[in-house]
């Protein structure tokens, strides 16, 4: 169904600010195809996340154009849009007491009529997904009782069963300890190779580099610098970003850069 | 009770009549009341995502209290009285519901906050009628109302809330799968293709429409509005597939057993808010007790 040629999403010269003057972002390009990743860097405040609320048609810009699919977000209706685009959000901190079976099948929702409930083929579409993340074993616990890691990838889940080929990640490694972080950025890359579109928003350099594909640095002005990762996360541009002494290192075991900070005593 | 089941033509007018006019429009009136405040109730405390919201949240009893007290004062009759209650109610929330979109704020916690600032200013108003009411003849009426009672129910006043009541509480049992989809954040709900504000909306009216019409039959009732919701998601789980038709049984169970304690357990007749309270709260504990649960 979709077109190779066409960018899963087309970002054109993109302006946004809760006040008028006062651009939180500005001229913003984006162009991706099906299958690629855009790992957005930014310092906290940036506006990563007002970008990706943007891109999810939350805020209206205040100039320039978002495309999905070929089609600016006002074209479509709120559950049209859904099946575009899922979301995952920030790790939630919620007490939610479904189950993670019942919490998957939200992702449903936007196949559903609004007096409708999900059926047996939600939930036979709800458990695929919890198998191929590898939670099975987690489908009948409660969501509020898993742990971090646990609970990013059922969030991953329900976004897969939503059926959308774009996928926006706020912060999908925040509060994850390291063996859970490389073990969701794993999911990412294997997402991409099945032709999802993903952009994510990251704290950290080394996860853009391990995740390849393009990264756009969000300055402090609200200009944004896209491109390949290789040729956007250098020394200089890292350490004027975070305005801290950052060090690109080849590694030649591994054959890659990695991101190391300079000693601080 | 068992006079509904003993079906044999062995009564007498008299008997018939204290059924039929007396008793069953009450136990229907009970069953109605604990059904639908338990149903907003529990639709409030799963939109707020809170357990400890009330059917009041949004000051719709205490609009319904000024309303009565304002048909109290005007000598009306009492279907005077229940229309009054019933559109102060409606008022009350409508003002709470403005006030967000006045301010361009449509956070729940301004929702909320609105709510608070309203039931303010209704019990306010409410002191003030009580204030200028005459101390032997409308001040015990007004007390009386507020205190909850289906004492005074009769077939004229169930059957105008009614069907207010089966439109509500069906809208919110077909919606009871989209609800649960309120209680994530309102950015989550829109990514899932839910228009969150507009179905927060459409609930609200629903449930205050339960509640104004529960309360304008039976008065001020407390509490079964706040624990049978929990008590019900004790049973049953947080879904609120299965939670909503719990609270339903549960809420109307629980109300018919009051009224009847309330009827019964004295030679006058005590107030229903009262029964409710007394019996209500240990009833709570010990289920909270018995359950051992964790409330975060």
């Amino acid at each position: 169904m979709t077109n190779p040629e066409l960018p899963a999403i087309f970002v054109q010269q993109a302006t946004f600010g809760y006040k008028k003057d006062k651009p939180v972002f500005q001229d913003v390009d984006i162009s991706l195809l099906p299958g690629d990743i855009l790992s957005i860097l930014g310092p906290n405040g940036a506006g990563k996340t007002t970008l990706l609320n943007c891109i999810l048609n939350m805020f209206p810009l205040q100039q320039g154009s978002i495309h999905i699919n070929g089609k600016q977000p006002r074209e479509y209706s709120i559950e049209q849009f859904a099946l575009e685009v899922a979301y995952v959000p920030q790790i939630q901190s919620s007490s939610l007491q479904y189950t993670v079976r019942d919490y998957v099948v939200m992702g449903r929702a936007p196949h559903l009529g609004l007096m409708q409930t999900p059926g047996s083929e939600d939930y036979t579409k709800a458990d695929n997904v919890i198998a191929q993340m590898n939670c099975s074993h987690l489908s009948s616990k409660s969501f509020g009782n898993l742990s971090g890691g646990e609970r990013q990838q059922v969030q991953i889940a329900r976004a897969l069963v939503q059926e959308s080929k774009i996928i926006l990640m706020d912060e999908p490694t925040n509060h994850l300890d390291y063996g859970n972080q490389l073990r969701i950025l794993k999911i990412i890359v294997a997402l991409a190779e099945q032709g999802y579109t993903i952009i994510l928003t990251t704290h950290m350099p080394d996860h853009a580099i391990l995740l390849d594909g393009y990264t756009g640095i969000l300055q402090p002005g609200g200009t944004m610098i896209v491109g390949h990762t290789k040729d956007v996360i250098r020394e200089q541009s890292l350490t004027e970003l975070y305005d801290t002494d950052l060090h690109m290192i080849y590694i030649e075991k591994l054959g890659r850069s990695a991101c190391i900070a300079g000693n601080i005593r | 009770m068992s006079n509904l089941f003993s079906l044999e033509k062995t009564w007498t007018d008299n008997m018939r009549n204290v059924v039929m006019v007396i008793r069953l429009p009450r136990i229907i009136a009970a069953i109605l009341t604990g059904a639908a405040l338990s149903l907003s109730g529990a639709t409030y405390q799963g939109i707020f995502r809170n357990p400890l919201v009330s059917p009041d949240m949004l000051g719709v009893s205490y609009g319904a209290g000024v309303g009565a007290s304002i048909a109290i004062l005007l000598h009306m009759q009492s279907w005077g009285i229940q229309l009054f209650a019933f559109l102060f109610g409606i008022a009350a929330v409508s003002m709470a519901m403005s006030f967000p979109k006045l301010l361009r704020n449509r956070s729940t916690l301004m929702l909320v906050l609105s709510g608070v600032i309203v039931s303010n200013f209704m019990s306010s108003i409410q002191g003030l009628l009580k204030y200028i009411a005459d101390t032997d003849t409308e001040l015990p009426s007004i007390v009386y109302w507020l205190m909850g009672s289906l004492a005074s129910a009769k077939w004229s006043s169930i059957v105008t809330p009614f069907p207010f009541m089966l439109i509500a509480a069906s809208v919110l049992i077909l919606l009871r799968w989209r609800i649960n989809l309120l209680s994530l954040s309102d950015l989550e709900a829109v990514s899932l293709g839910i228009n969150a504000a507009k179905l927060r909306g459409l609930t609200i009216v629903c449930s205050t429409l339960l509640t104004a019409s529960a309360v304008c039959i039976s008065g001020t009732i407390v509490w079964v509005g706040l624990i049978i919701p929990h008590l019900s998601r004790l049973l049953v789980g947080e879904d609120n597939r299965c939670m909503f038709p719990a609270s339903v049984l549960l809420g109307s169970a629980f109300m018919l057993t009051m009224d009847t304690f309330a009827r019964n357990i004295s030679s006058t007749e005590i107030p229903l808010s009262i029964i409710t309270g007394i019996i209500g709260a240990p009833v709570f504990i010990l289920v909270l007790f018995r359950k051992k649960v964790t409330v975060s």
